[in-house]
């Protein structure tokens, strides 16, 4: 349906698409691309395959180039389709170098080493299992936490310890719970080089209220890296200095407002936050060192070209009433309050 | 996704725009609208998990018949429970008879849920506790049939407060300020001034009260209701919504079509 429309079916069966609100544009939201939609739709199965690919780049940064030392596998369930595309992505990277090989070794080249190159694939496992049964009871318990680390196991022997590389893709890291507590801890046990998390999705930094239930901003990760980033730098008053602007924002008719929360990401590149991201959700006693990546925003936007809802990415509400939840979230962080922003 | 984010909650509207006899003949089954809101909730099911509701209008009920059937769970498995319920609730009133239950026309005057007119709703509630009472669809009542709304959601509003205060205004008394019970009660006062402006319309025009009825059916303006209703809503939602006499609507701001089926006739669109 157009931005604001509505359906109406009349009782003698007529079916009619009618303007309601009037809207300069649509901004649908993207989060249904990524996680929540059924990824049989064609659309959403190439967009996701579509922001693993996009990833590419930075993974091979975070291998160092190294693919014959590297596993790849995924978080399941949702995130398999991403990681699909971020195989292919690798595939073709793979299939250029092999051909410059094959250039460069010119006529001369034997059978012997036309195999030997042929042969090098992106190693591909099923490392992660979930089991699905017991997610669905522990979404209803309160005290999921202890159960939490059983909830994904792993295929023991399906890297080379010590040797490999272990790229994960997830399609997002929303408060990185079950990562410390469960996947990090798992995937530790395996005793790979390196653990590469993969997030299909940016980082998630501002509340949505239209959609996604994500009221608290102190449950976010990413906002929780920020925080300690400030602490680190000695920054930490710029804490009470948004506090006191969300609080002369609120004090504002909702349709004045603006997201103030932004300046507690705005001294930071997306880098230093996946960083300090991945640093948090390292448990104490993990022996591997973990590596977290997110998605950028415009690799989301060039991924799903058709849906611009970026809210809890870019804190840029489509409403005014966002504005007001995102001031009203991080008052209640900042005053230590746990009640809903919205 | 390894993070335990809930979900958004799920719609299903459906509208069989043949009589049932035209169902049963072609699938052999008068049961066919309820037995696709089954299949398009449960393709859903990965959205709500704390409770299901499903709610049916009949087109063209006499008086003196029930017209509006709803049925809804908070149990474990909530889709499975609303449905066995309602298929219970056929068993009972077909009995021994089982040829009953291929008639169509003895359903629609005898079952629940043999209506041309389906919504179903998959609830992950954001506000309030579980309760069944949080459960959508919700309805409003009337003993006019155009003044019925059944209402469901998906949505998030962050000027409840904001609505709420309006519905004071208006000399309401909100039973309470829940986003859902607010959108239904806007939606509901301006359905009553739309029949109340036709009612006047059409009496001054010397119409009898019974021709009236008729004419506010007809002539329902659906888009102007939601047009005054949603004017100021703030927030994200797919709200739909049935009127007693066999309207229907649905509205969707800032979200994703994808997450709402619609079946005409026979085909899923």
């Amino acid at each position: 349906m157009g931005p604001g429309n509505a359906l109406i079916l009349k009782k003698n069966g007529t079916i009619t698409e009618e303007n309601i609100i009037e809207s300069t544009s649509k901004t649908a939201c993207t989060f249904e691309r990524i996680y929540f939609s059924r990824g049989s739709d064609l659309d959403i199965y190439k967009e996701r395959k579509n922001l693993g690919r996009s990833l590419v780049p930075q993974v091979m940064k975070a291998i160092e180039s190294d693919h014959k030392n590297a596993v790849f596998s995924f978080i399941p369930n949702t995130a398999e389709t991403s990681f699909l595309g971020l195989v292919e992505g690798m595939n073709t990277l793979l299939n250029r170098q092999k051909s410059k090989k094959l250039v460069q070794l010119g006529t001369g080249i034997t059978q012997k080493q036309i195999e030997e190159i042929l042969d090098q694939q992106i190693r591909v496992e099923k490392v992660a299992i979930k089991d699905a049964k017991l997610r669905t009871f522990i979404t209803q318990d309160d005290g999921r936490d202890d159960l939490v680390a059983h909830v994904y196991d792993i295929t023991y022997g399906s890297i080379v310890p010590k040797k490999d590389a272990l790229v994960m893709i997830d399609d997002s890291i929303v408060r990185g719970t079950t990562l410390e507590k469960s996947i990090i801890r798992m995937l530790d046990r395996l005793e790979p080089r390196k653990i590469v998390i993969v997030s299909s999705a940016p980082q998630i930094r501002y509340p949505d209220c239209y959609g996604i239930d994500m009221a608290r901003m102190g449950d976010f990760i990413a906002f929780r890296a920020a925080v300690e980033l400030h602490k680190e730098r000695g920054n930490e008053k710029i804490m009470k200095q948004v506090y006191i602007k969300a609080k002369e924002q609120l004090a504002l008719p909702m349709d004045q407002q603006i997201n103030v929360v932004k300046e507690i990401y705005s001294a930071f590149k997306m880098e230093e936050i996946s960083t300090k991201v991945a640093e948090l959700v390292t448990p104490p006693d993990c022996k591997t060192a973990v590596e977290v990546i997110f998605q950028s925003i415009e690799g989301l936007h060039v991924a799903c070209p058709n849906h611009s809802g970026d809210w809890y990415f870019s804190g840029n509400y489509p409403t005014p009433g966002g504005n007001r939840v995102v001031n009203k979230s991080y008052q209640y962080y900042y005053e230590g309050n746990n009640d809903r922003a919205y | 996704m390894s993070d335990f984010i809930k979900h958004e909650c799920g719609i299903a509207l459906i509208r069989l725009l043949k009589p049932l006899d035209y169902y049963q003949k072609k699938y052999g089954t008068a049961h066919y609208g309820l037995n696709k809101l089954y299949l398009l909730m449960e393709k859903q099911h990965n959205r709500g998990q704390d409770g299901v509701g499903v709610a049916n209008i009949k087109l063209d009920v006499a008086p003196g018949k029930r017209y509006i059937s709803r049925q809804r769970s908070i149990s474990n498995k909530p889709i499975q429970d609303v449905f066995e319920h309602i298929y219970k609730r056929f068993e009972e009133r077909i009995g021994e008879n089982h040829e009953l239950g291929k008639d169509p026309y003895w359903l629609k005057e005898n079952a629940p849920f043999s209506g041309e007119l389906f919504l179903g709703h998959l609830r992950y509630g954001t506000y309030g506790n579980n309760a069944i009472e949080a459960c959508h669809p919700f309805l409003r009542q009337n003993n006019w049939k155009t003044r019925n709304l059944v209402v469901a959601g998906n949505f998030n509003m962050t000027n409840v407060d904001e609505q709420f205060d309006l519905l004071v205004k208006l000399g309401q008394h909100p039973k309470e300020k829940a986003d859902t019970v607010t959108v239904l009660e806007k939606i509901g006062h301006f359905l009553d001034v739309e029949n109340e402006e036709l009612f006047d319309k059409y009496k001054a025009l010397g119409y009898s009260n019974q021709e009236i009825t008729e004419k506010i059916s007809e002539n329902l303006d659906v888009v102007q209701i939601l047009k005054n209703s949603a004017e100021d809503f703030d927030g994200g939602y797919v709200m739909s919504g049935m009127i007693g006499h066999g309207d229907a609507l649905c509205l969707e701001i800032l979200t994703e079509f994808a997450q709402l089926f619609i079946t005409k006739m026979t085909k899923l669109l």
